[in-house]
């Protein structure tokens, strides 16, 4: 934990500036040993499997505090099964869930580790699609 | 809910419900169609009962008001689209708005109603400014009953009761086709216009309503819309009395005086005048704030009735500079019944961007829990969704075929 | 906890319980042999304005230059977060932070010239 006085000036510090977007829309730069990424420019990304199938969007992330870190567990893939491109078009897709379509929703479940960020315009799931597991419940709607 | 609360949010209804857009268009309708467009407003005033009902149990339940609940859901880029849609529409409704009061105060002075806008949109921002916009609620509400002279004008015309409730059944235009539908359009936006539900439901954050509110807050949707559409109807129907039978046009808003003076003489001349003048000016205060709250909500900032523009500098500059463009378009010249008729068919096509959210948040278990929409709520939201829709598609090309003044 | 539903959009609050904008931005840290991680929390600046898409992004961007309130987001740590519900809860103090750079700014030569204020 940060003492205090750093905390009130943690959104000046150099790092904000620098890591701003170098004309790469998904936000990634680097820094040290970890790379940054911006979670919100993922989001509605055409994700794929390790065979170049579409998978459908991502559209969640779930985390949990390990050790005193707040960790990514998995990432959330979803889309209309047929029509895994329109995903997670926020409110169409929605509304349809909404009025009833959910079950032709399927959303993958894809841990933190099988999902490679390399091009954060393009995630990769690092395993063919039905091997991942799927949401069962509305919980994501 | 304590009885007094109710009472003002009745009051408001009754009293806001009626402005600018709702006069001119029922008069229009009134003048061309006799009581054949009534159903309009009936289906126009049941919409406004369902999204007022809905935005207050969605604060009152999921502690947020509409516009933040939009973005938490929807996320930024949707929250865009909501917000450029709502400042545009505030614009032309604020011009409407202006332009009413001016036109009243022209009836009054004989003054031009160019030089009365700026006057008006200072003193509307001043109210704002100065922190006492509790005050002009209030006052506004009870003045605001003034417009009951509609209802009261009607009556002592003795129209024939039972044409009068035929035209609560949807019919077909037996002339003037697209002028009919086009007038059917505009009467569903001036009623159900955003900025109603939208500051509705931020009042009721500010208030902090919990769960104990939702049967004062039906009750208040209910009968303040309801009584309020009942005013419209009213001033249709002594359109279709003084206007119909004549064939004349409704054109400017100096003509719909003429609706009170068979029963009121001089006087009916003098009420009509205040009650344009009073319910135009208190929507005016109105949409300032729905565009302040709106933007400030979307983005996070601090936010208040009376917000003071000391602390609030980014919030008080919205409402500023919005209704100093308002005042531009009558400052050079256009006539604004012409910017009312354009202002309703605009507002009626952006219905879609508020209603369709509203039928994801209303059935969203986090937010609403156990006050989920029903499956009758949702079926009506369901009908409403599609008909605000389909709104979109044929107002802009009724206007220009049938309508627009 | 979901990134999307419970973080992200969500309205801040700061220590003294004044609204400090929303959750605009994540910035997750990618570590080689390790679960990506929560490094902050982003509000206002360029962040939220990113999402729009490249060309309005382009747009936003050169209206944002011309405003004097900076384009730097304010990052939040993770040990900030004090607490989550309908709002999330920070220990920092709003007017310190880039977020509150633009409304200090009006403040002072805006507001203060207008009659009234």
């Amino acid at each position: 934990m940060m003492p205090p006085s750093e905390m009130n000036d943690a959104g000046m510090n150099g790092d904000g500036m620098k890591n701003d977007l170098r004309g790469d829309s998904a936000g990634g730069s680097n820094r040290g040993s970890g790379r940054e990424l911006q979670y919100e420019l993922l989001l509605s990304r055409k994700v794929t499997d390790s065979e170049g199938k579409t998978m459908g969007r991502l559209e969640e992330a779930s985390a949990a505090m390990v050790g005193g870190e707040c960790v990514v567990l998995d990432f959330h893939v979803g889309g209309f099964s047929g029509l895994e491109r329109l995903g997670n078009v926020t409110l169409i897709s929605r509304l349809i869930r909404t009025l009833g379509g959910g079950r032709f929703y399927r959303t993958f479940v894809v841990p933190a580790d099988q999902l490679d960020l390399s091009d954060p315009r393009h995630p990769r799931a690092r395993r063919p699609m039905d091997e991942f597991q799927t949401l069962r419940s509305e919980a994501e709607s | 809910m304590k009885i007094s609360q109710l009472s003002l949010g009745v009051v408001t209804g009754i009293g806001g419900f009626l402005e600018a857009g709702s006069i001119a268009t029922s008069a229009q309708a009134g003048a061309v169609f006799r009581y054949q467009l009534i159903w309009a407003v009936v289906l126009a005033t049941a919409g406004l009962v369902l999204l007022t009902e809905m935005s207050g149990r969605l604060a009152a339940v999921s502690k947020r008001a509409l516009t933040g609940a939009i973005r938490e859901r929807f996320g930024f880029p949707y929250f865009m689209i909501v917000l450029v849609v709502g400042l545009v529409l505030s614009f032309l409704v604020l011009a409407t708005e202006i332009g009413a009061v001016a036109t009243a105060l022209q009836m009054a002075s004989g003054i031009s109603y160019r030089w009365w806008a700026l006057p008006i949109a200072l003193v509307g921002w001043l109210l704002l400014w100065r922190g006492t916009f509790s005050v002009v609620e209030n006052s506004s509400a009870m003045l605001g009953l003034i417009s009951m002279a509609f209802a009261v004008g009607a009556v002592m015309m003795h129209p024939h009761w039972g044409e009068v409730a035929s035209g609560m059944i949807p019919t077909l235009p037996t002339h003037d086709r697209a002028n009919y539908w086009f007038t059917a359009v505009s009467i569903v936006g001036a009623s159900i216009s955003p900025y109603l539900y939208f500051v509705y439901s931020s009042g009721a954050i500010e208030e902090k309503w919990d769960e104990s509110y939702l049967s004062g807050n039906r009750i208040t949707a209910v009968f303040g819309n309801g009584m309020g559409g009942l005013l419209s109807i009213a001033v249709l129907v002594l359109a279709g009395l003084v206007f119909e039978p004549r064939g004349i046009k409704v054109e400017h808003y100096q003509q719909i005086a003429a609706t009170l003076t068979p029963s009121m003489g001089h006087w009916g001349f003098i009420i009509f005048v205040a009650t344009l003048a009073i319910t135009a000016f208190g929507a005016t205060v109105e949409v300032m704030l729905a565009a302040a709250y709106m933007t400030a909500q979307g983005f996070g900032w601090e936010w208040a009735e009376d917000a003071r523009p000391r602390e609030h500098a980014r919030y008080s500059l919205v409402y500023t500079v919005l209704v100093l463009l308002a005042a531009v378009p009558l400052v050079i010249g256009i006539d604004p019944f012409k910017v009312t008729n354009f202002s309703m068919a605009i507002s009626a096509a952006s219905l879609p961007v508020s209603v369709l959210p509203l039928l994801v948040l209303m059935n969203d278990h986090e937010l609403m829990g156990d006050h989920r929409n029903g499956w009758l709520s949702n079926a009506v939201l369901v009908l409403f969704g599609v008909l605000s829709v389909v709104l979109l598609l044929v107002a802009i090309p009724l206007q220009i075929m049938g309508g627009g003044g | 906890m979901l990134l999307s539903r419970e973080v992200l959009d969500r309205q801040l609050i700061d220590r003294r319980g004044h609204k400090m904008g929303r959750v605009d931005g994540i910035v997750l840290e990618l570590r080689p042999g390790a679960p990506p991680r929560v490094a902050f929390l982003e509000c206002g600046g360029r962040s939220p304005w990113r999402r729009l898409g490249r060309r309005l992004y382009g747009w936003a961007d050169a209206v944002q230059k011309l405003l004097p309130g900076r384009d730097v987001p304010t990052r939040i740590p993770w040990p900030a977060v004090l607490s989550m519900g309908v709002d999330i809860e920070v220990s920092l103090d709003a007017t310190r932070t880039p977020e509150m750079a633009l409304e200090l700014w009006l403040r002072e030569h805006v507001i203060q010239h207008l009659p009234w204020a």
